[in-house]
Parts: structure tokens; C-alpha cells; sequence
């Protein structure tokens, strides 16, 4: 559906995106983590303490963004690698993980476009970097999906509400009052989802139903349960995909 | 770190009962009613864009099951001394943040953990809240 050329382009700018909303985040609650200290820094990297504690971190932050706001503006390759570089810096500050699956679909596109950058030397470079994405987004539903068949819970719909009921997320009270059996469906519905995704490689003209519902996935994902980040992170990785499928 | 890089994929596998964190401060009369840190402002749909706090929060959840599995884990080995844990550190933290919002953060106070109970089943020692001179000196 796109040809290495769009796909690529089309993550730079997805990806950068996603980073400078990252960005943007972090740089809110930064008086936070230093009024407070939050997250401490492990003892191995106070080597590059200076940069991230206080006005250095700001810094940081500030840099990261500008960084990300051109490659967004100018897709222009050779920033890529200057931003995943500023992005590990940056994870450091929380030990490689603040939030969880986002920062790592964050830093598997961004990989993905580095390898790419080989193309001049190596001419199968970008389709190995994209498909070093896409391959990652689809383990990322299939093996999500896998895993939770292999939970009882899910498997006889009990899965979905224990979770919404656990005080981990900030579940909307109307979505809390569901019944059961709408909440057990949905969870059928989330399994069907993930386990079916690898056939968006073998059956033809799937594609666009797949992301289809991987938007709408993403998005009640935010609205029930606030992971914003996945939304962008995850649509970054769609363009390389969407290069692979007919 | 490295490790932490690579993808698991495994989202929402577990639906066991998540962690919760409390804390208590020390006033005249004895030890306050054990606490909870507050949740984040209420979800807008511009949050989809930048939703800060909230990931914050999560980020802090995710730090607090952290610290829950490796008590469970010192449980099962006998051990007794979750003070040298590393996720230990972490969540000792955590609760001097949200001492640092109150209004006597030089309070001694104390935290707990509890999974699937509205009270603490584990209970740290009694800890010194910070003096300012020694919170600018942590602060990172």
C-alpha cells in the first residue's frame, strides 16, 4: 500500500511526532521529579548526572523536542539517529523505562529507521529497518494475544474486568459500571483482535480493516485507561507495515 | 537498562490483583490513618496529545508492583531485608514526594504495601522525613 520511500517517511514524521509530545510530557512533571526525588538515578550512571538532574534535564527535554519537532517538519534522515540517541539519554534519566511499552515501540522504530540509513552502502538497509518495525508490530498484538490465552482468566472473560476493577488505571466511572457480560465480551473481542493480526501478511486487502481497528483499540485504550503514549507510539510503526501488505 | 529495551509484548497478560501503596505520617497523638497518593486530574480528550500527570501516576503504579514482586520474592527466600532492595529505594521516594506536597514534610512517617487488601500487610520501619536542607541535597 506504500511504497519503502513513503513508509519511511511516513514514521520519521509519525515518530517524532509521538517524541515531541514525549517530550512535552516530561517536561510538566520534571519540577515534580525534582521537588520530590522521584526516581532516582542509579548509582551507574551518575557519570552523566549533570544532565540529568534539575536545569540540565530541562535542557535535555528542550533538545529532544527541537530535535523532534525538524525531523516532524523535514523527515530529513540523517536527524534520526541524533534523536535516538538524545531519547536513550533521556530514558536513562528513568533507569530505560518510564513508560513501559511506549518508550520501547518508541526506540523499536527508531532502530528501525537507523538501520535504514545503511540504504546508500547497503541497498536492502531500508526494507530490513521497516521490516525490522513491522515485524515488531505484529509480535507486539500477537504475542500480547498468546499471552493472555494462556490465562484461565481470559480465557473464560473474567480477565478484562479484574483489571479494570484493580485501582491500577483511572477507569471512567461509566465504563466501571458495565455489565459483566459487555466486559467479558470486550475482552473475547481484544483476544480476537490480537490473535487474528498476522493475517494482515496472508489474506489480501486486510490491511485497512486492521488498522482500522487498531486505531479504534488504541483510542479506547486512552479513554479507559489513559495510555495516551501507546496511541502515537504505536501509529509510528503503522507506515512500515503498511509497506509489507498488499 | 538493556534489558529493559527489549519488547515483551505481554500487555495486560496478568489479571491478579495489582499493588497498592499507602503511607502515615506521625503527629502528636500517634501515627494519621494510613493515606494513598491521589489520582490524577480527571481524563480530557486533549489528554490524548499530553497526558502528564497521568503517565506520571502509571509510571509510579508500575514502580509499586515492582516493589510488591520483590517482597514476594524475599518472602519466599526468608529473607527479611527489603531495605537493600533497589525498588525499595524507589518507592521510599516516591512516598517523600508525596510527603514533600504535605505540610510538614520533616514528619517521621511510614509506608506500606498492600495486594487485593484496603490496608498495608507489609509495613516499613518508622523513617525521618526530610529537613529542607537535606531534600535540596537529594533533589534530582
Amino acid at each position: 500500500m506504500l511504497t519503502p520511500f513513503e513508509a519511511a517517511n511516513g514514521c520519521r514524521r509519525l515518530v517524532a511526532f509521538a517524541i515531541l509530545l514525549q517530550a512535552l510530557e516530561l517536561s510538566f512533571v520534571a519540577p515534580r521529579l525534582a521537588r520530590g526525588a522521584l526516581f532516582p538515578l542509579p548509582p551507574l550512571q551518575q557519570g552523566v548526572r549533570g544532565l540529568l538532574v534539575g536545569g540540565g534535564f530541562a535542557a535535555l527535554l528542550l533538545l529532544q523536542g527541537a530535535v523532534a519537532l525538524l525531523l516532524a517538519l523535514s523527515a530529513w534522515a540523517p536527524v534520526v539517529p541524533v534523536l535516538a540517541f538524545v531519547t536513550l539519554l533521556v530514558g536513562t534519566r528513568f533507569d530505560g523505562n518510564f513508560n513501559g511499552g511506549s518508550d520501547r515501540m518508541t526506540l523499536v522504530v527508531l532502530s528501525g529507521l537507523t538501520i535504514e540509513l545503511a540504504a546508500p552502502w547497503w541497498p536492502a538497509a531500508r526494507l530490513v529497518g521497516l521490516g525490522w518495525i513491522a515485524v515488531q508490530l505484529t509480535l507486539s498484538y500477537f504475542v500480547a494475544g498468546v499471552a493472555k490465552l494462556r490465562e484461565p482468566t481470559w480465557r473464560n472473560g473474567s480477565a478484562l474486568g479484574a483489571i479494570l476493577k484493580s485501582g491500577h488505571y483511572v477507569v471512567p466511572p461509566s465504563v466501571r459500571q458495565l455489565p459483566d457480560i459487555v466486559v467479558g465480551a470486550l475482552g473475547f473481542v481484544t483476544l480476537g483482535f490480537e490473535l487474528t493480526f498476522p493475517l494482515v501478511f496472508i489474506v489480501a486487502h486486510t490491511a485497512p480493516a486492521f488498522f482500522a481497528l487498531a486505531l479504534g483499540f488504541h483510542l479506547v485504550n486512552f479513554l479507559v485507561l489513559g495510555l495516551n503514549r501507546f496511541f502515537w507510539a504505536w501509529l509510528a510503526a503503522w507506515p512500515a507495515l503498511l509497506c509489507f501488505t498488499g | 537498562m538493556p534489558t529493559s529495551l527489549i519488547p515483551a509484548w505481554r500487555f495486560f497478560a496478568s489479571s491478579a490483583p495489582r499493588a497498592r501503596l499507602f503511607f502515615r505520617m506521625r503527629s502528636g497523638e500517634g501515627w494519621s490513618p494510613w493515606l494513598e497518593p491521589p489520582p490524577p486530574p480527571a481524563r480530557r480528550f486533549w489528554n490524548l496529545f499530553i497526558n502528564p500527570y497521568e503517565n506520571l501516576w502509571l509510571a509510579r503504579a508500575a514502580r509499586i508492583e515492582e516493589f510488591a514482586s520483590d517482597l514476594g520474592e524475599l518472602a519466599q527466600q526468608h529473607e527479611a531485608r527489603p531495605q537493600t532492595l533497589a525498588s525499595y529505594a524507589w518507592v521510599e521516594s516516591l512516598v517523600r514526594a508525596e510527603l514533600a506536597l504535605t505540610s510538614s514534610p520533616s514528619r517521621q512517617f511510614q509506608f506500606g504495601v498492600a495486594v487485593d487488601e484496603d490496608a498495608p500487610t507489609w509495613i516499613s520501619p518508622a523513617l525521618q522525613g526530610m529537613a529542607q536542607a537535606e531534600d535540596d541535597a537529594h533533589s534530582v
